[in-house]
């Protein structure tokens, strides 16, 4: 079998003696499904532009070693501009690399840098193959997560490179769509192709990979199987049938007066101390709904009442004292360029000192206090948005696909920490994971074509579980 | 309405740059009422904000004006001393922020990023490099409406106001932006690499140039040579 890729790293970082990767040696052979998996922040996607050459030579990064790829050095410069015609790589974050007005141009983009001929046929066909000929034209803006996603899949092997590198493909998707990617892993894989996967959730594709490799302690090592460091979660908190503090009544909302309902008729309650778990596809208006009690938006039809009391005509400081929402990008929610004067902000509107704030919170937080918070991993930005939110205190959080990007050890932090917190606060949890579902939440309602409705928990697994499943399958 | 992407790049450049050459208030408020006229008409319902941004940045130059200005005293408004400088001054720099939105609205809403990439290297001959930056910003800006929209909201949720009033509160709206703007540049950057980019190969081509494009660019050169009359003028 050809050998596609070998990796052998000393040391790699993106400053000298600070190493991400130490040690890595690694060999990939035309055709094989490599799952890379490993904590968050662990170096998954530093692996990724390392071995494209980004890293070196984009990035200012450095690298003790080699890589061939394809029988070229993608740390070499000129060797470098060649990876794309061997290569499609599909970014973390879809929102981060679009780079067109509309899907059309994206896809050309591509067929256009590499000189295709009759670029426009070929454009056209690979937009009909990942179902987005109808959306050719709109503004990409327009399109839901899971589109975005798929026109991240066309623009980025249009090209039909043998290697297709993956990174954290499913993040932010629904349960369709992550059926949807696993059938496309699937589909390439038939077709022969060389795939690298980056995955917090490594069932979706144990089955499909050829080989696993686990990335910890900055160190690659194939394995043999994924280690099983998930254990579900073991809730201790008991529901109490608390005081209704939540009541939505015939709830209706449209962004515009031309624009459709997003929501239509929707009503129902929360009590005090529950955990609530709201899910559905992208798109359904899970967002919309928490903005909406968190104050956001005003209601086009029906009533929003949190303590009695509209939201939306709420004072900001009796708001916060109410509710707080902590949006899915957790860029959105910070508002200093420390971590210090976030608390200082903190302390400014609750009225509490900063050291003892400070006393509240992970020593890792209080020791970084003067990095920035945008310059922190993923994982990490998300779990000061949280703990940012408890300092608070307020009575209801709401949480949006909180999550995405955390790896397992964190998932289960952070049902400690909803646990730890739930004597002070509600919790409404807008979200895909079947894990909140399965292991944290009380209640669970299911929202879908404009409308709500609750079930059982047992359902809610069910309806979230089922379309990955039959995708394994 | 579809111009070329370079002619219509050109005019907006031209305009930019008269922006901050021309000082004549007759002459700007000739450029403005054309060109904002137009730019309003095509561009308001997508681009909110900027149009929210130029009415804001407006109070900051007349406190500016009011308090910087000099002159013959005009009006005494308790405190305030407004004088002729001022009046003058805030006209002046409202004019030309007016027609720096007017050149933004105008080239935001009549070109998309693909067209004017390929417009500007091929038919005018600028760098790849150049002329992706420039495309990415037709991009980015669009971007930058929705962030800017998502940050005013959630910073109720953080205490601040939805609309900035102190410059707390602008730091906190700025901050974010920023951040994020400078993480999708790079990104961005880092996706097109991978794309290809590097491998791009530009063919020169001549400029085609439609009726619109003639009607455009003889629209300049009748504002160029009014503007250069009103400025001698004056």
């Amino acid at each position: 079998m050809k050998e596609i890729l070998r990796v052998h790293v000393k040391e790699a970082g993106y400053e000298e003696d600070k190493p991400i990767l130490k040690d890595t040696t690694l060999v990939l052979n035309e055709g094989e499904t490599l799952l890379l998996v490993g904590p968050t922040g662990s170096g998954k996607s530093t692996f990724i532009i390392l071995i494209t050459g980004v890293l070196t030579n984009l990035l200012y990064g450095y690298v003790k070693g080699s890589v061939k790829l394809f029988g070229i050095n993608p740390l070499d410069p000129n060797d470098f501009k060649v990876v794309p015609r061997y290569v499609g790589v599909v970014l973390q974050s879809h929102e981060l690399q679009l780079a067109m007005q509309t899907p059309i141009d994206e896809v050309l983009f591509t067929l256009e840098n590499l000189g295709f001929k009759n670029p426009l046929e070929k454009a056209k066909k690979f937009l009909k193959i990942y179902g987005l000929s109808d959306k050719a034209e709109d503004d990409i803006e327009t399109l839901s997560g899971g589109e975005k996603k798929r026109l991240c899949l066309a623009a980025s092997t249009v090209h039909e490179p043998q290697l297709l590198i993956l990174d954290e493909p499913t993040a932010n998707l629904d349960p369709w769509g992550v059926g949807e990617i696993i059938r496309y892993v699937r589909e390439m894989k038939r077709k022969g192709k060389t795939l690298i996967i980056t995955e917090h959730k490594p069932e979706y594709f144990t089955k499909l990979a050829d080989k696993i490799a686990i990335l910890e302690n900055k160190t690659i090592k194939i394995v043999d199987k994924v280690p099983s460091e998930y254990s579900s979660y073991k809730r201790k908190y008991k529901s109490v049938k608390g005081t209704v503090i939540v009541k939505v009544e015939n709830l209706s909302f449209q962004y515009c007066k031309s624009c459709p309902f997003i929501l239509e008729n929707v009503s129902f309650n929360i009590r005090e101390k529950e955990i609530i778990a709201v899910v559905g596809p992208n798109g359904s208006g899970k967002t919309t709904l928490g903005k909406l009690l968190a104050g956001f938006l005003k209601p086009t039809a029906g009533k929003v009442s949190v303590f009695e009391e509209q939201p939306y005509m709420l004072d900001r400081k009796e708001l916060l004292k109410k509710v707080i929402y902590i949006p899915q990008e957790p860029d959105y929610f910070f508002v200093k360029t420390s971590i210090r004067r976030e608390f200082e902000t903190v302390s400014k509107f609750t009225g509490l000192e900063f050291n003892e704030l400070l006393s509240r919170v992970e020593n890792w937080i209080a020791s970084s206090l003067d990095d920035s918070p945008y310059r922190l991993s993923f994982g990490q930005k998300k779990w000061l948005t949280f703990t940012l939110a408890t300092l608070y205190d307020s009575r209801i959080i709401i949480l949006d696909e909180p999550t995405v990007g955390l790896d397992p050890s964190l998932i289960q932090k952070f049902f400690e920490w909803l646990e730890h917190s739930i004597n002070k606060s509600t919790f409404i949890l807008l979200t895909h994971d079947v894990r909140v579902v399965e292991e944290i939440a009380d209640r669970v309602f299911i929202i879908e074509n404009k409308s709500m409705r609750e079930v059982g928990i047992e359902e809610g697994i069910r309806y979230l579980k089922q379309p990955v499943e039959e995708a394994v399958k | 309405m579809k111009f070329n992407p370079s002619i219509l790049f050109l005019y907006c450049l031209t305009l930019t740059i008269m922006a901050f050459l021309v000082k004549s208030i007759e002459a700007l408020a000739l450029l403005v009422s054309i060109n904002l006229t137009a730019g309003l008409i095509i561009g308001i319902r997508r681009f909110k904000s900027l149009v929210t941004a130029f009415i804001l940045s407006l109070v900051g130059v007349l406190v500016n004006a009011l308090i910087f200005a000099r002159g013959e005293p005009l009006y005494y408004l308790g405190p305030i001393v407004v004088r002729t400088g001022a009046i003058y001054g805030f006209i002046e720099v409202s004019l030309k922020l007016g027609l720096l939105l007017s050149a933004t609205l105008l080239f935001t809403s009549l070109t998309n990023p693909r067209d004017l990439l390929r417009s500007l290297e091929s038919e005018l001959g600028f760098p790849k490099h150049i002329s992706f930056m420039v495309s990415l910003s037709l991009r980015l800006l669009r971007v930058f409406e929705k962030d800017l929209a998502e940050i005013q909201l959630i910073r109720k949720s953080r205490g601040f106001r939805a609309t900035p009033i102190t410059l707390s509160d602008w730091e906190s709206l700025i901050s974010p932006l920023l951040n994020l703007g400078l993480e999708r540049g790079r990104w961005i950057g880092i996706a097109a690499e991978l794309r290809g980019f590097s491998l791009r190969k530009i063919k020169k081509t001549c400029l085609k140039l439609g009726l619109n494009d003639y009607f455009l660019l003889f629209l300049l050169l009748i504002e160029i040579v009014f503007s250069t009359i009103l400025q001698l003028k004056s």
